[in-house]
């Protein structure tokens, strides 16, 4: 500001007044004075505006906010200020700013933030009931209804309302790209999300034996690990649409990104589980008496409440991941039909290979279907000022 | 005459024309039959007085996407070969020839289907959107388009084109094929559904632009959040549709010799424009009261850079100078944060002390109450897109100094003395001129109110567009003849009988006429006379079955003879020049505007 005052107050001595019908130029406006080619002085004043202008008329609008008019334009020798932008913008090669936006992301002390209380909102719930069954084992029904209860409205509620700001996101992301007939509107997806995520989470941990139980409440711990790698895939996503040049290279980033994940949870969910059934091990001792705590920790669940663990954990990576690219409806259907049938078949039952054999079809779907929602760009909008 | 009035709501970044203007047009053409066709932002509330527009249609832009599917496997390639002409001839200069075609095949399959917003979101559209954008030879490959470019392209493109899947284009009442006249006030995509029904209904339209569209666009781009290659991309949408709107329409508008140049630059025919000024409801007010007895300049405008309220505060520091006793008030509000103290500490710099006020806005004495505080009214911006500050300043009464910039010459012309741009020293002298010299200063500001009276009055307006309306009116054929023969080609005057617009409905209405959309050719009853015209016409050839009879009038919606009679009478009132309101009084009529 003070070199454009020193310019105000050194400017050269005018005319007293002009009438509109007289167009005399002021002396620092005549461009002849400063070197023999008018028009050079005139691309070094506006040397940004014209190396970054998409078209001539680019030019004579920055021009003409700039006090340029016909007057002005008749003393560079053009009948106008449109040939004097077309000269400028011929005669300036453009140089335009190859930085890319890089969209905002959130921090990894976020995501780690969010992921904890993830897992504590789903884990104490279910650690409820566990705890109730072991310090009063003949409870009997009415207790365990109530533990059912009790643990089920709270992974529902963390389900349906995961955070105030997330939810608005979410919502505001699924207004935008899956707008109403493609399924239930986002309420009735979330209350669909959070009923089947309830059921697959609270049933083990009220009816199923002591180890199911305990997988049940590593599975429950395990949703932070689900919540931190939705948030990972995110940040991935992200950074890509920063940096990708091509809607190919987009997809051929992501590729890789779903499968890491899950990778990353299931070894989570492993190391859980086992550390869950190690401490029951410990405690209870059970049919593995006298062997090393290790192998009786490893046979106190049987292979199939294994696999129905590792299921289950490929199950809820996929449809969190949908639920947060506004694919909610699936999200909703997938975890509604998988929790409703493991529910009932382990009423006859078979708790672990109806798990195994609900999960086990829906992530059957789920998982290539979110492979390939992940690897388009439009499920991450980079503008919420579009939405 | 039914007038089909398209608008476009405000948005920060673009302001358009007004909506007041509307109301003011509807209110002087009171023997026209309007209906608003509006554009506007999600939550944005049309506020009509009861019965003025007949209607109001309403689509909601610049937000989500309307519900719905994308078109169907079989009809996805037709959409993309329309939509990669529409791209091509933004980003290809060899390709610009191919933006109408892209565009009216693109409206084509969104009235047949509505898929249209749905397809331009989808994944065909962005990779159809990228190959094209980085093709060689492209304007934009140099900007170097990441993904997020096409996808924050492919969304404004969507938003922008909208009104391609407008409900809006039928024969029927409500229809714009039923409208004798579209008037297009603003430009921009409030174009779209003006050149649609022009192609496809043969209906006229008027361009009507009080600060270029596009213009608008140029200066909103800048500061707005997208790269290189997006701006480039949108701006050359706006552009093609700018050329597309200027040759299409059958009269231009502006409202200024400013603006005039501008459309005569982007294609418009020179024979086309007609500059109708902004009347304002501002010249039935009295001139400003006696000025302050302390010689007092008032500077209005934003303060922001753009109106360089700097070289006003170094102006009178030399007005000053020579006249000790000066003061100086500045209103407006802070366009910049920062500016308001940036100019205070100018101020204090050049020792201006109290001289020096810092008003803010104009209060609730309105823009009156500024001027009434002044000897002389002072502008010293860089540009002056818009009369309206100007002619409310000269309508008080009060000399007016301004730079030469925009409309400014063509505004005050010898009413006035003007100024260079960026020049204190021709500033403070033109002040100095004025504050001297009493008899001059009256002078000025007389003959300054005097020339607004004349130029910003409303009549003038409402007497300018009756006359256009009648004139497109009566240059439309009775009956559409087929594309392409000499009958359609050579307009005639008056070709429309009076039964075309007294009598009722013809014969066969109910058959929908081949190349019709299904919307367009839907629903038989309620259809007003035109439509029926147009359907008969288009199916059996011209005039085959104008058995009229009495027993045949339809019933509904405004149809009746009572009520066609009176728009006939009203348009032979508006040729004879004896209107109800081209008899009122100037200032009563600018009263109830």
């Amino acid at each position: 500001m003070g070199r454009r005052e020193e310019s105000l107050r050194s400017s050269a001595a005018m005319p007293t007044v002009h009438r509109a019908q007289s167009p005399l130029p002021g002396a620092s406006r005549d461009p002849a004075r400063l070197s023999g080619n008018p028009v050079r002085e005139l691309m070094e004043r506006y040397r940004g505006l014209c190396e970054q202008a998409v078209d001539p008329l680019d030019i004579a609008v920055g021009l003409e906010d700039a006090g340029l008019g016909p007057v002005e334009a008749r003393c560079y020798r053009h009948a106008d200020v449109f040939a004097l932008a077309e000269e400028l913008y011929a005669r300036f090669p453009r140089r335009l700013p190859t930085d890319a936006p890089v969209p905002p992301v959130p921090s990894w002390r976020r995501r780690g933030g969010r992921a904890l209380g993830s897992a504590l909102r789903y884990g104490l719930p279910c650690a409820a009931p566990v705890v109730l069954r072991a310090v009063v084992p003949a409870a009997g029904v009415p207790l365990l209804a109530l533990a059912l209860v009790v643990s089920g409205v709270r992974p529902v509620r963390s389900a349906v309302g995961i955070r105030p700001a997330e939810r608005a996101a979410n919502a505001a992301i699924a207004r935008r790209q899956r707008p109403g007939p493609r399924g239930p509107g986002p309420r009735g997806a979330r209350l669909g999300y959070g009923l089947g995520v309830g059921l697959l989470l609270g049933v083990p941990v009220v009816a199923a034996d002591p180890p199911g139980a305990v997988l049940g409440l590593a599975a429950a711990l395990g949703m932070g690990s689900v919540e931190w790698s939705a948030g990972w895939l995110r940040h991935a996503a992200l950074l890509s649409l920063g940096s990708a040049a091509t809607l190919s290279g987009f997809r051929s980033r992501m590729r890789p990104v779903l499968p890491v994940a899950l990778g990353l949870h299931l070894a989570l969910l492993a190391v859980l589980s086992f550390a869950g059934l190690a401490a029951l091990t410990a405690l209870d001792p059970g049919a593995g008496a006298g062997a090393g705590l290790l192998s009786a920790t490893v046979y106190r669940a049987s292979a199939l409440q294994w696999a129905a663990q590792a299921v289950l954990g490929l199950l809820l990576v996929p449809s969190a991941v949908l639920l947060r690219t506004a694919r909610t409806a699936p999200a909703a259907a997938g975890v509604l039909v998988a929790g409703c049938g493991s529910a009932a078949l382990a009423a006859v039952r078979a708790p672990e290979a109806g798990r195994l054999l609900c999960c086990g079809a829906v992530a059957a779907v789920l998982l290539p279907y979110a492979w390939l929602v992940l690897g388009r760009p439009g499920a991450y909008r980079p503008d919420p000022s579009l939405l | 005459m039914r007038v089909a009035l398209l608008t476009e709501g405000t948005r920060p970044d673009a302001p358009r024309a007004g909506d007041s203007w509307c109301d003011r047009l509807m209110d002087g053409l009171a023997e026209h039959e309007f209906r608003l066709y509006l554009l506007a932002g999600q939550g944005c509330t049309v506020e009509t007085r009861p019965g003025r527009p007949a209607a109001v249609h309403e689509l909601v832009m610049w937000g989500r996407r309307p519900p719905g599917r994308g078109p169907a496997l079989h009809r996805r390639r037709q959409y993309l070969c329309a939509y990669r002409d529409l791209l091509r001839a933004l980003v290809l200069p060899a390709e610009r020839s191919s933006f109408a075609p892209g565009l009216y095949r693109l409206a084509e399959l969104a009235r047949e289907d509505g898929a249209l917003p749905a397809f331009l979101a989808s994944g065909h559209a962005q990779r159809a959107l990228e190959a094209i954008w980085r093709s060689p030879g492209a304007d934009t490959a140099a900007g170097q388009p990441q993904v997020c470019d096409v996808l924050v392209a492919g969304d404004l493109l969507e938003q922008c084109l909208r009104p391609l899947s407008a409900p809006w284009y039928g024969s029927e009442t409500g229809g714009l094929g039923s409208a004798d006249v579209c008037h297009v006030a603003g430009g921009g995509p409030a174009a779209l559904p003006a050149l649609v029904a022009k192609q496809l209904h043969g209906v006229p339209f008027v361009v009507t632009e009080h600060g270029l569209h596009l213009r608008e666009q140029y200066r909103g781009y800048r500061a707005a959040p997208y790269r290189w290659p997006v701006r480039a991309l949108l701006l050359g949408f706006f552009r093609l549709l700018a050329e597309e709107t200027y040759r299409q329409a059958a009269v231009l508008t502006p409202g200024s010799e400013f603006d005039r140049r501008w459309q005569q630059h982007c294609g418009a025919l020179p024979d086309r424009i007609r500059v109708v000024h902004e009347g304002t409801a501002a010249v039935a007010r009295a001139a400003a009261g006696p000025e302050p007895e302390v010689p007092t300049l008032v500077w209005a405008g934003a303060l922001e850079p753009g109106h360089d309220p700097e070289v006003m505060l170094h102006a009178f520091a030399r007005v000053r100078a020579d006249l000790p006793s000066a003061r100086l008030r500045m209103y407006g509000e802070e366009g910049e944060p920062g500016y308001l103290a940036h100019c205070g500490a100018i101020a204090a710099r050049l020792g201006l002390g109290t001289a020096v006020s810092f008003e803010g806005g104009p209060g609730g004495a309105g823009a009156a109450g500024i001027w009434a505080a002044a000897s002389v009214v002072v502008f010293s911006g860089l540009a002056q897109g818009s009369p309206r500050l100007l002619a409310d300043a000269m309508l008080s009464g009060r000399a007016v100094v301004t730079t030469e910039v925009g409309v400014a010459r063509e505004v005050v012309g010898q009413a006035g003395l003007l100024v260079p741009p960026r020049s204190p020293q021709a500033l403070a002298g033109a002040c100095l001129a004025l504050l001297g010299d009493h008899e001059r200063r009256a002078r000025t500001g007389l003959a300054g109110r005097l020339r607004a009276q004349q130029r910003f009055a409303v009549e003038p307006v409402v007497t300018a567009f009756r006359e256009i309306y009648l004139e497109l009116a009566s240059r439309r054929h009775a009956l559409p003849a087929a594309p392409g023969t000499r009958q359609q080609q050579r307009a005639q005057p008056f070709a429309r009988p009076a039964e075309y617009w007294y009598l009722g409905e013809p014969q066969g209405v109910g058959e929908p006429s081949a190349g019709e959309s299904p919307g367009a050719g839907a629903g038989p009853t309620g259809t007003g006379p035109t439509g029926g015209a147009r359907r008969v016409a288009a199916g059996r050839g011209r005039g085959t079955s104008w058995a009229v009879g009495a027993g045949e009038r339809p019933t509904g919606n405004g149809d009746r003879p009572e009520d066609r009679a009176s728009r006939l009478f009203g348009a032979a009132r508006v040729g004879a020049g004896s209107g109800a309101v081209g008899t009122a009084e100037p200032g009563a009529l600018a009263e109830a505007v």
